[in-house]
């Protein structure tokens, strides 16, 4: 692999078959993360492809969420990459469906940060799945229901109020 | 409007650590806390999120507060649907639903809340990257009266200079006989686009209609075609595909009429559920490097390896349920091992259950990297297709069953 001859500088305990690089988070709590992992994150790669000592620094991220997003990248990297053309390997899929359910059941705080953290590291999946699990927390409740739940502060004076059910008169009449 | 619009948001970088738990809270009440994390986060992400529903939820989030009032309007593809669809619905295997079903789950105000759309998008400027609509998709029963503003919304993006078009039909056509309208994309009948060719990229249609002329040349940019159950006679289709001359991408998906696929540049084909066998089928694709073909008839059309000599991948997908045992298969099955000296990749997925298989004499698959195998005829047939694979394929790198 290209990026893997690249990296010298980079800490690598060849623990076994898999290469290995060190993440460091914001708060200097150090993850020892198998390459194929890390590398599901685009920032990570290019990071590991310009080298660098003492580990890649992730100034960004604190330990707690960037815990959360190796959890994510692990288990994603876990499985040989099947090839898309493969349309088989349904039990996996399955699998990982159900573990991305399993990492969703968090509070908002947590679940906002992983937004962020996935945006920063560009961890495509990652983001995928924290925007769609905020877009069906929003799916089918009044607005009302959404302030609550989110802790929107309703900032509209009553006039706005009257102008915006007036031009979106189209889509909520 | 007599206000701004409130654009700030907290940096990407600020990642929020305000006095909370450590330790992460596995439950599914979701508490603010007090705090508004949602609305801080940055506008491309709050869009991201927006994109994720459909176009009447995403406009009623300007209700919100003034941070969201104005967030959809940066939303670059819009879906819109008369039901409620489930969140797994998947758009290749909706079909027509019951009549029940479809009045107990309309979405109300389905048709003006499309004229609305449809103002909306023609008031965006097309010239703007930023602002133009890329993407629409529409699900709705295939009604009379809802076809109109169906053809209204797909002309106003068609002026935008939209790239991609997913229509469904999920009302019973034998009834309805929905046509997606080819006009707007036409060169010739359209003098509103400035430039002449319509750049729409991708087309998704299911279960309606769908007829080109001659002469038609509005599809020329199209990339992507995919057809799912639609209502088209084997004229249609080969008119279409003759108008489609950059196509890399084609599916056909229960798609009854159809026997030949003739394309010079096409990629890819995903052929799933063609008609029953009554006469051969016929692939001359060229240029194909991915082939995935489901049949119930054939494994696969017996020109494949004459006409497409580029297949790279390859997935073959046989399933007879029940029925007797037919010697024909176990011609089939011995043969693939012979078929493709060049592919990278083959996914093989052979289950005729009442009958013994023995696999054929071994060829050399002198590129294969990735194989994967679901051989169900009698048990423990598997393994003699693995060693077999395993001595012809001096590359194999991943070997999977199930």
């Amino acid at each position: 692999m290209a990026a893997a001859d690249s990296c010298d500088g980079i800490s690598t305990s060849g623990g076994g078959w898999e290469k290995t690089v060190t993440l460091v988070s914001s708060d200097d709590a150090r993850f020892e993360v198998r390459e194929a992992a890390a590398s599901l994150s685009q920032t990570v790669r290019r990071m590991i492809r310009a080298g660098g000592d003492g580990g890649i620094p992730l100034p960004k991220v604190d330990a707690r969420t960037l815990s959360t997003v190796l959890e994510y990248c692990n288990k994603h990297a876990a499985v040989p990459a099947p090839a898309p053309e493969s349309s088989s390997a349904e039990a996996a899929a399955v699998d990982l469906e159900w573990f991305d359910k399993e990492l969703m059941h968090v509070d908002l705080a947590t679940l906002c940060s992983l937004i962020r953290a996935a945006d920063y590291l560009e961890v495509a999946g990652l983001l995928d799945l924290t925007c769609k699990t905020v877009a069906d927390m929003i799916k089918s409740k009044t607005a009302e229901e959404i302030r609550q739940m989110f802790g929107i502060q309703n900032d509209f004076t009553p006039e706005e109020e009257e102008q915006l059910s007036r031009e979106n008169a189209g889509v909520f009449e | 409007m007599a206000r701004s619009t409130r654009k700030s948001a907290a940096p990407p970088s600020h990642v929020p650590e305000a006095g909370r738990s450590r330790k992460r809270q596995r439950s599914n009440k979701r508490d603010h806390g007090g705090r508004d994390w949602i609305s801080a986060l940055p506008d491309e992400i709050l869009v991201a999120i927006l994109h994720g529903l459909d176009a009447k939820t995403a406009v009623s989030t300007s209700l919100l507060s003034r941070r969201w009032r104005h967030l959809w309007k940066s939303l670059r593809s819009l879906r819109l649907s008369e039901v409620s669809l489930p969140d797994d619905a998947s758009w290749v295997r909706l079909g027509p639903m019951r009549e029940e079903y479809l009045k107990a789950n309309k979405v109300n105000h389905f048709v003006p809340s499309l004229r609305w759309f449809s103002e909306i998008i023609k008031k965006r400027s097309a010239a703007d990257d930023n602002e133009a609509l890329r993407g629409l998709s529409v699900v709705f029963s295939g009604s009379a009266e809802c076809a109109g503003a169906v053809d209204g919304a797909i002309a106003a993006a068609s002026e935008q200079g939209v790239k991609g078009i997913d229509v469904a039909v999920v009302g019973d056509t034998r009834l309805t006989k929905y046509e997606f309208p080819s006009w707007p994309f036409s060169d010739d009948g359209d003098i509103t686009r400035s430039s002449s060719a319509s750049p729409l990229a991708s087309l998704r249609l299911n279960n309606c209609r769908l007829s080109v002329s001659e002469s038609f040349q509005g599809f020329s940019a199209l990339t992507k075609l995919v057809l799912v159950a639609m209502h088209m006679s084997l004229e249609d289709t080969t008119a279409v595909l003759r108008s489609c001359k950059n196509l890399r991408s084609l599916y056909l998906i229960d798609m009854l009429d159809i026997r030949v696929v003739r394309h010079p540049r096409l990629e890819e084909l995903v052929w799933l559920w063609p008609p029953p066998p009554s006469g051969a089928l016929v692939i001359e694709a060229p240029a194909l490097r991915r082939l995935e073909f489901w049949g119930a008839g054939e494994v696969l059309p017996a020109s494949t390896r004459r006409s497409s000599p580029c297949l790279e991948h390859v997935s073959l997908q046989f399933v007879v349920y029940g029925g007797r045992p037919d010697e024909r298969h176990a011609k089939n099955l011995r043969n693939i091992s012979a078929r493709f000296p060049r592919v990278r990749s083959l996914h093989l997925r052979y289950q005729v259950p009442k009958l013994v298989v023995r696999p054929g004499t071994p060829a050399i698959f002198s590129k294969l990297r990735v194989l994967t195998l679901s051989i169900d005829t009698k048990p423990s047939d598997d393994l003699l297709w693995m060693a077999m694979f395993v001595a012809a394929a001096p590359c194999l790198a991943t070997l999977q069953t199930n």
